[in-house]
């Protein structure tokens, strides 16, 4: 288990968990972080991380990519 | 009467089909939060029906200010039908806000957007299998082409008509269940988890994909775009090609070769100086008396003239920008540059309404909506006037004809558009210091699919923009000239000499306010007010206060964009021009931007603040301006 601002480019994830307050945690959810969802990295820099999410790329923060806790698939 | 509401994710194709369907040319990009009003119109080939278009949402639990309106409206105004866009390439996430409009109990039918592009991908969707498990009627389209719309508006119309609440599930009762026990904060979780648990259930037995390949098109472009080495030189390559395709004298660093927007200019300049010679010949060989004469060419054509000339550069920028709009490039942008952002107290969204600040700052204020943060927002909306908009860019270009014509003309230019983007910084950075305590909020953005922009909603979009410059030409513009040539040319004792008229007496029981700024000229205090009126009637101001002491061959020089207007160079001097562009620059905004602040404010006092600190900021940096620049010169 670790965050998803520490995943490399390339790596397939399962979502586990959302560590951030209930407004935000919704909002993840909403865009698609539910747990146990595959999410793809496809870029990982210093001003957050991007990711391929049911379909969808969605970029991040690297402060709310650390709130994501992820597994390795 | 069947009021019909279009809502879905952002960025789906809503206002696409809206203009399909409507025949109206509502504002299209390709980024998450583009519409950020609802807009109404009819369908073309029923009048019976009207369409709502509503901002996008990922849920009808709103995130920011323009997912509030749409979850309003459709809880809350009851349209007889929503018609739900989903874009089919991304079937999963899209679901997920179906699920919670079929909750509500409104009739419904889902349109499957994209499907150009789902055929393309080798996706297969069973539209029946679909319909049949979410209990609403499903229809495939292309808005972009308008392929099936007819289809969708007939399912549309029996559904409204039919009135019939969506096919209550044990689905959607289970949630509705998990739902009323609000007493769990857990619960809105749970019913999210349900609600995803059946979108898999739907997708699996309903959408075919084939195996993924690693890495597409898209995912590459992106590497490279926000690699940490390329990411701002990319950048500063397009905002660059943006402003030099504009107005550059020297195009790609050719000398002499114009850019498309400064040689289409020099035509329009050229047409209407020669208008300007054929309605003279008119005027004199019928006779006129002289004061209409004066009225006709040092008035009226000199002032609309003066601002007619500019509208192909702004054309020009108009195209380029809706351009980049429609690449998907913006929100990659918006992406790379929120962690410099962050540090002036902005966020990486600020950077849409600050790009769209180039053109007109009223839209671009509107467009702050997107920005989940009130302080971002705020901070947001204060400084985007400063960053130069369309109408500004005539006045530099006025004085640069005039007074820098031996100096490098684009750089004098560029340098004025730098001077507001390091001001936005600073502003920023002193309004989060001071005014503002709040922590800084996440940044989260969907990143919509590189697309080549369609030539038809690049050309409505600069069209309607161009549109909107001409009728001001024609309307406020032509208004103000004919009132300026009246307090001009008039006194209490009737025609008179221009330094002896009401203007004159007006500008200058102000022009002591601007003399510490360089410019302690009558001509020049009348031209900062009219410029609240619209920006670029400083330039028609100009044209009539300045031109009219000058005879007909200047004039038309002036007109053909071969020579400045020489009287010009007697009022000021190039330190006291740099320092009023710069002031014309940062003040308040025309009234229109003005009354958009007040709207998005949505608070007289937060207004008040905004033009208090635009004019402070004006006013400082003019001033070092002068006092620096005279040193140095
Ligand atoms: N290929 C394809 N592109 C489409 C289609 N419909 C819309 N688009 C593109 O999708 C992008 C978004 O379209 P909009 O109509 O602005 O989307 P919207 O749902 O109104 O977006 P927001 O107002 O931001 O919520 C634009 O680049 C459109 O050109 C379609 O059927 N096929
Ligand atoms: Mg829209």
């Amino acid at each position: 288990m670790m965050p998803l601002a520490m995943a490399p480019a390339g790596e397939i994830l399962i979502i586990k968990n959302l560590r951030c307050n209930e407004e935000t945690k919704k909002h993840l959810l909403e865009m698609g972080f539910s747990t146990g969802e595959k999410a793809e990295v496809i870029k990982n820099t210093s001003s957050g991380i991007i990711v391929n999410i049911k379909g969808v790329k969605i970029a991040l923060n690297r402060g709310l990519a650390t709130g994501i806790i992820v597994e390795k698939e | 009467m069947i009021i019909a509401a279009l809502a879905g994710n952002p960025n789906c194709g809503k206002t696409t089909l809206f203009n399909e369907l409507t025949g109206s040319k509502q504002h299209v990009g390709n980024w998450p939060g583009v519409t950020v009003e609802k807009k109404e119109g009819n369908y073309k080939k029923d009048n019976n029906i009207s369409i709502v278009d509503l901002p996008g949402t990922y849920s009808l639990s709103p995130y920011s200010a323009e997912e509030e309106i749409a979850r309003d409206y459709i809880i809350n105004s009851k349209p007889n039908v929503v018609v739900n866009i989903v874009d089919a390439t991304s079937i999963e996430r899209n679901l997920y806000l179906t699920m919670q409009i079929a909750q509500t109990g409104t009739p419904m039918v889902v349109a499957l957007n994209m499907m150009d592009e789902v055929e393309s991908m080798g996706i297969d969707i069973n539209t029946n299998k679909l319909s049949e498990m979410l209990g609403v009627p499903v229809v495939p389209i292309v808005a972009r082409s308008g392929k099936g719309i007819e289809k969708l508006m007939a399912v549309t119309k029996d559904t409204a008509q039919r009135g019939i609440a969506t096919l209550k599930q044990d689905v959607y009762d289970k949630i509705k269940n998990i739902e009323e026990n609000k007493n769990d904060e857990e619960a809105d979780i749970l019913a999210a988890d349900m609600r995803y648990e059946y979108i898999d259930k739907v997708v699996d037995s309903s959408v075919f994909k084939p195996q993924i390949k690693k890495l597409t098109t898209s995912d590459k472009i992106d590497q490279i775009v926000t690699n940490k080495v390329l990411s701002l030189p990319i950048f500063a390559v397009v905002m660059y090609m943006l402003f030099a395709c504009t107005f550059s004298e020297n195009f790609l660093f050719i000398e002499g070769l114009p850019s498309p927007g400064v040689w289409l200019a020099g035509v329009v300049e050229s047409l209407w100086g020669s208008l300007t010679g054929v309605v003279d010949a008119a005027l004199v060989s019928a006779g006129v008396s002289d004061w209409l004469h004066n009225l006709v060419i040092d008035g009226i054509m000199a002032g609309v003239g003066a601002v007619f000339g500019f509208i192909p550069l702004v054309l020009v920028l108009f195209v380029l920008m809706s351009f980049l709009e429609d690449s998907g490039y913006m929100a990659r942008v918006a992406f790379v540059m929120d962690r410099i952002f962050r540090k002036f107290g902005l966020s990486g969204k600020s950077f849409i309404p600050l790009l769209m600040g180039f053109g007109c700052s009223v839209p671009a204020l509107t467009a702050s909506r997107t920005l989940e943060s009130d302080k971002d927002r705020k901070i947001t909306m204060m400084v985007t006037p400063f960053m130069s908009c369309g109408a500004k860019l005539p006045i530099y270009l006025m004085f640069v004809a005039t007074l820098f014509a031996d100096s490098n003309r684009t750089a004098i230019i560029f340098s004025i558009y730098a001077l507001g983007m390091v001001m936005a910084v600073i502003g920023s950075l002193l309004l989060n210091k001071f005014m503002f305590k709040a922590e800084n909020s996440g940044f989260i953005m969907e990143l919509p699919k590189y697309r080549i922009p369609s030539l038809k909603s690049v050309g409505i979009h600069a069209w309607e923009k161009v549109k909107g410059f001409a009728i001001k030409a024609g309307t406020i513009i032509l208004f103000s000239t004919i009132l300026i040539w009246f307090l001009s040319n008039f006194n209490m004792s009737g025609m008179c000499d221009m330094e002896e008229s009401f203007l004159a007496i007006i500008g200058n029981s102000i022009a002591w306010i601007f003399a510490p700024l360089g410019f302690n000229d009558w001509r020049a205090s009348v031209g900062v007010v009219t410029g609240w009126i619209a920006k670029e009637n400083i330039v028609a101001t100009f044209g009539q206060l300045f031109a009219g002491v000058t005879d007909e061959a200047v004039l038309e020089a002036v007109m053909a964009g071969e020579q400045g207007l020489p009287a010009i160079g007697d009022v000021f001097t190039k330190v006291s021009a740099f320092s009023y562009m710069a002031f014309n620059l940062l003040c308040m905004p025309c009234f229109a931007a003005v009354g958009a602040m007040r709207r998005e404010f949505g608070s007289m006092k937060w207004t008040l603040k905004a033009i208090a600190f635009q004019m402070v900021v004006a006013y400082v940096v003019a001033l070092i301006i002068n006092v620096v620049g005279n040193i140095i010169f």
